[in-house]
């Protein structure tokens, strides 16, 4: 309790918490922006972040964070396009209300809905944050490389898509990691006598380059198709009145009970990613509707305007927030891709997330959690700040435009970091590379995670190695390692999942293929 | 019925398969990797050397696959064209700041450039607007964040200009 107090107290300082709010606006806004995603959004805002303290820099990152996923909704439902990706199945729904004149409602529900899973999402950090980063002091090296092992395999178990991509992805990342000094023995590798490399590929450009240079040449890609197309913008709807009967409130609750249940539980797996979250509880929700309101005098169609069809993913996606945190803070695993840039934003100011963040910066490590609680509740009033006043102006910018200023501001940004021109090259390349990984449909979270976990997991297996005396067994013996036992066993399950679910696709067609050549049988 | 293996490997069409371009990069990657890897110490090499067999690895598989299953022609590749356009124009607008042609001239025709590849043709337009992103990033970054930009033929009027 004392260690939450820590981290209101410096929270609550002014210059702290007007730094919060600044954030929860300006994600709000740069969320409402459509085309501009949650990761290009907190790419945007690093900049800003090199000349202030570490506190305030981070109480303003936790801002944009948590907002940026929520303000995504607003160009959802009144433009139906999605301002980030976590509002892409919220057009759905969320557009069909708002053009029966029901567009307040629409964003009302779908801010409420956030707001309730960005506070679930919080507390799950609070609770488990601190106490995974004090089982996670006890690691050794075994543990510590299990740890890693871990990480990556969750991403091969989760991945939605082609496996194999998911694989190659991680390979490139922790190839990359490898760029540098040896954590070994120093040795220099894939350096090419570069000094600028000798220290690994500077982070805060790569990131920016990965999410914020790469999203820049989607959207002139879209801009073009669009043109294409000779897409035109419909007229927006009128906001009207954003008021949620309290018994639609009532009928919502075990919508938002459930989506917050899967988002947290999506969120702390590393690597699984918002989508998923999303994607899941729009099928609960779904589901419950059918069973329990379709059909019924006065209800929508699915996917028609159904409330439940704006509060679910809403929800999932705010409850990830936090909760992709608590792998990052307590272990320093990111959980999704945009918590990867936050280590990012952490290293710019020398902080390494991980269990030690809590006992070397208790202070900061606190105000981060406690800063996720406050920035949900500071989001609701803003929110409809937002909408009823800058939501017309932010969609009258022209996309085009946004191209020019987000590619400055992402190259300025890396540049900042160090003043080096090096980090321009390093961000454009990152930029093409993760451009090319998307249209060849290769995933850009493992890669991340491989970035992140590579050196780690190369320095624990070493180690590992070199106390042991060179005994592999060393990572499954119950006996003196009963934790690495149990991660690297959790790891082979994970890598058989999609194995065993192959085999049983196999077994299943074939069953349908004999069926219908012996249909007698 | 389905067709043989054999029919299928000499089936046309393989090479508009994005795949199978993807799985040669990543073989030369691959193998790129390992021979680098080979020139470090005894100690430093093992990690890498594993992890670029296994990338090479998959580059194989990844070019025979659409050999084995039939090619998946892709037009997505399409997009590459812009994107090279675009990050040409940043290339160049980061050699020009090398070269010392200074921020406010090489972000000017910089931002004028991508915005015209956005799509952006009234040149009124795209010359303010250049204009106004070049000078208040100038503002934001040099005047109020103190980032030193490097040394140009105009820094004798702005610094970093």
């Amino acid at each position: 309790m004392d260690l939450v107090t820590l981290g209101f107290s410096v929270l609550l300082q002014p210059h702290i918490l007007l730094m919060l709010v600044i954030g929860v606006f300006a994600g709000l806004v740069v969320g409402s922006i459509p085309g501009v995603n949650d990761n290009i959004a907190f790419a945007v805002f690093i900049p800003f972040s090199f000349a202030m303290p570490a506190d305030q820099a981070l109480a303003l990152m936790v801002g944009v964070y948590c907002a940026a996923a929520a303000g995504g909704a607003i160009p959802a439902i009144m433009l139906r396009v999605p301002g980030t990706a976590s509002a892409l199945i919220t057009v759905q729904d969320g557009n069909a209300m708002a053009r029966q004149n029901k567009a307040g409602k629409a964003l009302s529900l779908a801010i409420t809905s956030s707001v309730i899973g960005g506070i679930a999402s919080s507390v799950v950090l609070l609770a488990f944050a601190p106490a995974l980063a004090s089982v996670a002091l006890s690691f050794g090296y075994a543990e510590n490389f299990a740890l890693t092992v871990l990480g990556l395999s969750s991403v091969v178990g989760l991945l939605m898509g082609n496996i194999l991509k998911g694989i190659l992805s991680a390979l490139i990342g922790l190839l990359v990691s490898m760029v540098g000094f040896s954590q070994v023995t120093g040795f220099p590798r894939y350096t090419f006598g570069n000094v600028n490399l000798t220290e690994g590929i500077p982070f805060v450009p790569l990131l920016v380059g990965l999410f914020g240079i790469a999203a820049i040449f989607e959207l002139i890609c879209d801009i073009r198709r669009e043109r294409r197309e000779h897409g035109k913008v419909s007229k927006l709807p009128a906001i009207g009145s954003m008021r949620i009967p309290a018994s639609l409130m009532r009928r919502l609750l075990p919508v938002w009970g459930t989506s917050s249940a899967i988002g947290n539980l999506i969120g702390v797996l590393p690597g699984a990613g918002m989508l998923m979250a999303i994607y899941l509880s729009y099928d609960q929700a779904a589901r419950r509707f059918r069973r329990k309101f379709a059909g019924r005098k006065g209800e929508p169609e699915w996917g028609d305007g159904a409330p439940e069809g704006i509060a679910a993913p809403e929800c999932a996606n705010n409850a990830v927030t936090a909760s992709s945190m608590v792998p990052l803070l307590s272990l320093g695993i990111p959980g999704n891709s945009t918590s990867a840039l936050f280590i990012g934003a952490m290293a710019l100011h020398g902080l390494v997330p991980g269990p030690l963040l809590f006992i070397q910066h208790a202070d900061i490590a606190w105000m981060i959690i406690v800063a996720f609680f406050v920035a949900n509740l500071v989001m609701w009033p803003l929110a409809f700040v937002v909408i009823r006043s800058v939501t017309r102006s932010i969609f009258a910018i022209p996309k085009e435009v946004m191209v020019g200023v987000i590619a400055l501001l992402c190259m300025l940004g890396a540049y900042g970091d160090g003043n080096n021109l090096f980090n321009i090259w390093i961000a454009l390349g990152a930029g093409v590379v993760a451009f090319v990984m998307n249209l060849a449909k290769i995933p850009l979270g493992p890669a991340i995670l491989g970035l992140v976990l590579g050196g780690h997991m190369e320095a624990s297996l070493a180690n590992a190695l070199s106390i042991s005396q060179g005994n592999w067994l060393v990572f499954i013996d119950p006996s003196t390692h009963p934790i690495s036992a149990a991660m690297i066993a959790l790891s082979v399950l994970m890598w058989m999942l999609p194995v065993i679910k192959h085999i049983q696709t196999i077994k299943q067609r074939k069953r349908q293929s004999y069926d219908r050549f012996n249909p007698s049988t | 019925m389905q067709p043989s293996v054999k029919a299928k490997l000499t089936s046309a069409g393989v090479w508009r398969d994005g795949d199978f371009w993807l799985g040669c990069v990543v073989f030369i990657l691959g193998g790129w990797a390992f021979i680098e890897a080979t020139g470090f110490d005894a100690r430093s090499r093992v990690f890498p050397l594993t992890l670029s067999i296994l990338i090479a690895v998959t580059g194989l598989v990844l070019i025979v696959r659409p050999l084995l299953s039939g090619p998946k022609p892709s037009g997505q590749y399409r997009k590459l064209g812009t994107m090279l356009a675009a990050a040409m124009v940043i290339g160049l607008w980061a050699m020009a700041l090398k070269l010392g042609a200074g921020f406010m001239l090489g972000t000017l025709f910089m931002q004028i450039a991508l915005l015209w590849l956005a799509g952006l043709r009234r040149w009124s337009w795209l010359v303010a607007c250049a204009l106004l992103i070049t000078v208040l990033n100038y503002a934001l970054f040099v005047v109020a964040l103190d980032i030193r930009l490097p040394r140009s033929v105009f820094s004798f009027l702005l610094p970093g200009s």
